[in-house]
């Protein structure tokens, strides 16, 4: 699964992809902004236990068709499932080139934090 | 295939690093279940936020003595085969969001479902990332006033549950706060006002407190006027303390903080710490005249116990 900020993807925290698998959980932080957590596993002698977010901001529906967390959870699951093709990648989010999947067109931002 | 599990609150607006009001979680972060009482099932799940967080715990309320059909339902959900991308409303209390409402999953019917509660369950180690605070708040102990927020870095907080045993800490920056100077033990906050608490003491959550310490990680420094550097920490019931009120005698008199590791702690022999105190930076003398800070970062750790008996 693959996100970008719309920075070019050229610098660190500007993009990042995941292995579906790596997908712990996504809520809500504020109204405005859901978060999207990764495995961070460096190697045999990490505890598992860090974690990669994506943050992605978005409008604020609490109080019409609900908080936006369950359009990015849905969106993400179709992400995660979605059968290998072309070169196994998924653009999910992709500020770059205005690519989202499923109806996500309603994220306005997307940033990385590494080892959150 | 994976399935994903969606469960909301009544209103989801916020969640974060505390309290997290809505969850999608793969299936296989399925732990296990736990029926709590009669009309509640607990169900627990690996942590999103990190297993240094302990685990994340999804209380469904449902007609009494219906646990084990609600368990079998949620695992229904758990194994169900993926379709649709494999995304799963269990439990979508979300009253809320006007259009669409609650959505109970159809393996509940009959059930009686009725409420989601969303927490971390935390059996694990010390945050390792900071919890952020409430501004204005005054339920949880992560609660801080306007008026202690720093132009630097408002209020963090982390928590440590092991067995029985509570540590609590919260770190606080001094850039931007001020002292009157006139007199010890008035409030240090922002001069423009405005209740200057820190944190609360919650027994629900803290324990029982019965000591309290105090660390200086970065000197107190001087921005403007003349500030001290003799800061003591006051447990007050009053929510509406503010810069340069008066929070009487404090239970943690620290002497002042002229370096990095300087420390001070006092254990809660008469009680003065109660339940339900607001926690108040304060002066410890009357060196300050209308100082305003540049630096300083105290952390403050209260350790309590859980009376579960």
């Amino acid at each position: 699964m693959y996100f970008s900020t719309g920075g070019a993807a050229d610098g660190t925290g500007q993009a990042a992809a995941y292995e579906a698998g790596k997908l712990v959980g996504i809520i809500p932080l504020t109204t405005t902004t859901t978060g999207a957590y990764f495995e961070r596993n460096l190697g045999e002698w990490d505890n598992k236990s860090g974690r990669d977010k994506i943050v992605f901001t978005h409008d604020n529906t609490t109080n019409g068709v609900g908080h936006r967390c369950k359009d990015i959870g849905k969106a993400l699951a179709e992400a995660a499932n979605a059968g290998p093709h072309v070169d196994g990648m998924t653009d999910v989010v992709d500020l770059d080139t205005n690519v989202f999947i499923g109806n996500l067109s309603f994220i306005t931002g997307v940033a990385v934090t590494l080892d959150a | 295939m994976e399935n994903y599990l969606y469960f909301a609150e009544a209103d989801v607006e916020t969640g974060g690093d505390s309290a997290s009001e809505a969850i999608t979680v793969p299936a296989s972060s399925y732990l296990f279940a736990d029926p709590l009482s009669t009309t509640v099932t607990n169900f627990y799940f690996k942590s999103v936020l990190g297993s240094d967080y302990g685990m994340q715990k999804v209380a469904l309320t449902h007609t009494a003595s219906k646990n084990k059909e609600v368990i079998k339902g949620v695992l229904a959900c758990v194994n169900a085969h993926p379709s649709k991308g494999g995304f799963i409303i269990v439990a979508n209390s979300n009253a809320a969001a006007l259009t669409t409402g609650t959505e109970y999953n159809s393996v509940f019917n009959g059930l009686g479902l009725s409420t989601v509660a969303i927490t971390q369950d935390e059996t694990g180690g010390l945050h390792t990332t900071n919890i952020a605070g409430v501004s204005g708040g005054t339920a949880l102990y992560n609660s801080y006033g306007a008026g202690a927020l720093s132009t630097e870095v408002a209020p963090q907080y982390r928590r440590q549950v092991k067995g029985t045993e509570v540590i609590t800490e919260i770190l606080v920056d001094l850039t931007g706060l001020a002292n009157k100077g006139d007199a010890a033990n008035d409030v240090i906050g922002l001069a423009a006002g405005g209740a200057a608490y820190i944190g609360k003491y919650v027994a629900a959550t803290t324990g029982v407190i019965y000591k309290a310490e105090i660390v200086c990680l970065e000197v107190p420094g001087q921005g403007t006027a003349t500030i001290t550097t003799d800061i003591d920490v006051n447990f007050n019931a009053s929510a509406v303390l503010a810069y340069d009120g008066a929070a009487g005698t404090s239970e943690l008199n620290t002497g002042g903080f002229a370096a990095i590791g300087a420390s001070a702690s006092a254990m809660n022999t008469a009680g003065a710490i109660a339940a339900n105190n607001y926690i108040y930076l304060v002066e410890g003398d009357t060196a300050g005249t209308t100082g305003v800070y540049n630096a300083g970062k105290l952390l403050i750790k209260l350790y309590g116990t859980l009376a579960s008996f």
